[in-house]
């Protein structure tokens, strides 16, 4: 049986592009406002854990520990990152939807998309 | 995860002295291992370095509650799914030993019977339905289908190896065994988690 592509999720785009976007600086809470800022729609940071959580699993992103400041309580820190396959992911994940609506009335492309 | 660690990535200072040790406690109570400690460090950072300085204490708390309330679902799924995984793996000893008692009640010829043959073919037939509608990739999946498929075959095969007597009870606690992990497995790594998991 071939392969199927594995596309990520639309709320898995979301964190990816925001774990992309944040470079160095990508942990649960810069991901979390990131999306918060960028689409005005609240959410959970456990949403987005569980999110990177699954991403992890896919291989579509890795993750690094570090020590906690004194703002977070001395808690521990993770920063994400996403990784070639991860990347290759998104671009597919975004493509497939490029191509979805591709010609369906009233969901205009935005200005400037595709390649 | 990988256990690798940077050695310092600093955060944005504390401009405030907000302080919710209840709800830390909480926190630590109600939220699984994965990520809790990542999870309390955000939510107080951010509850320290963003909420309250924009609208106070008072409406940093409700927010410190309104995430610690939404997310623990969340990491509630997160961790049963995690858990799941490893059952699956100690089910599966327990399946494969339990096969074996089956087929030696096979060769004693307590279920050396038609009903036995048909409900291992519909057994087999089943959960290779189950593992070709779900299977996106091979995996836990597979080994369902194979080990229903060994149970069909392989029992004549087998049947001249000594093994504990079982008998009906056996059988039936196979029956069992074998399809729930196939279901398990399917339902665990079917189609993806929800996209708007908000």
């Amino acid at each position: 049986m071939a392969k199927q592509p594995d596309l990520p999720g639309a709320f898995e785009q979301l964190v990816m592009l925001a774990v992309a976007g944040l470079g160095d600086g990508a942990y649960g809470m810069t991901v979390r406002r990131a999306i918060e800022e960028r689409t005005g729609r609240g959410i959970s940071l456990g949403a987005v854990y569980a999110t990177l959580d699954r991403l992890e699993a896919k291989g579509h992103t890795t993750s690094v520990a570090a020590p906690g400041s004194e703002a977070r309580g001395g808690r521990a820190k993770r920063f994400f990152r996403l990784t070639a396959p991860g990347v290759r992911a998104l671009n597919e994940g975004i493509q497939a939807m490029d191509r979805m609506r591709e010609g369906v009335a009233g969901i205009p492309r935005p200005a400037g998309a595709g390649i | 995860m990988t256990s690798t660690r940077v050695t310092s990535h600093a955060s944005p200072p504390a401009t405030t002295t907000f302080h919710a040790p209840r709800t830390e406690r909480l926190m630590v109570m109600l939220l699984p291992a994965p990520y809790r400690d990542e999870l309390i460090g955000d939510l107080l950072e951010e509850a320290r370095t963003v909420v309250t300085p924009r609208v106070g204490e008072r409406a940093a708390r409700r927010w410190l509650w309104g995430q610690l309330l939404r997310s623990t679902p969340h990491m509630l799924r997160l961790h049963l799914r995690k858990e799941l995984t490893m059952r699956n793996e100690k089910l599966w000893g327990m399946v494969l030993i339990l096969v074996m008692g089956s087929l030696q009640a096979w060769d004693s010829g307590v279920l050396r019977a038609p009903a036995y043959i048909a409900a291992m073919v519909v057994l087999a037939i089943t959960i290779g339905v189950v593992a070709l509608l779900f299977a996106e990739r091979m995996g836990m999946r597979f080994i369902a289908s194979a080990v229903a498929f060994a149970l069909l075959f392989g029992a004549r095969i087998l049947s001249p190896i000594p093994l504990p007597e079982l008998g009906l009870v056996g059988f039936v606690i196979v029956m069992i065994l074998v399809v729930a992990p196939g279901l398990m497995a399917a339902k665990h790594s079917g189609p993806q988690g929800p996209t708007s998991a908000a």
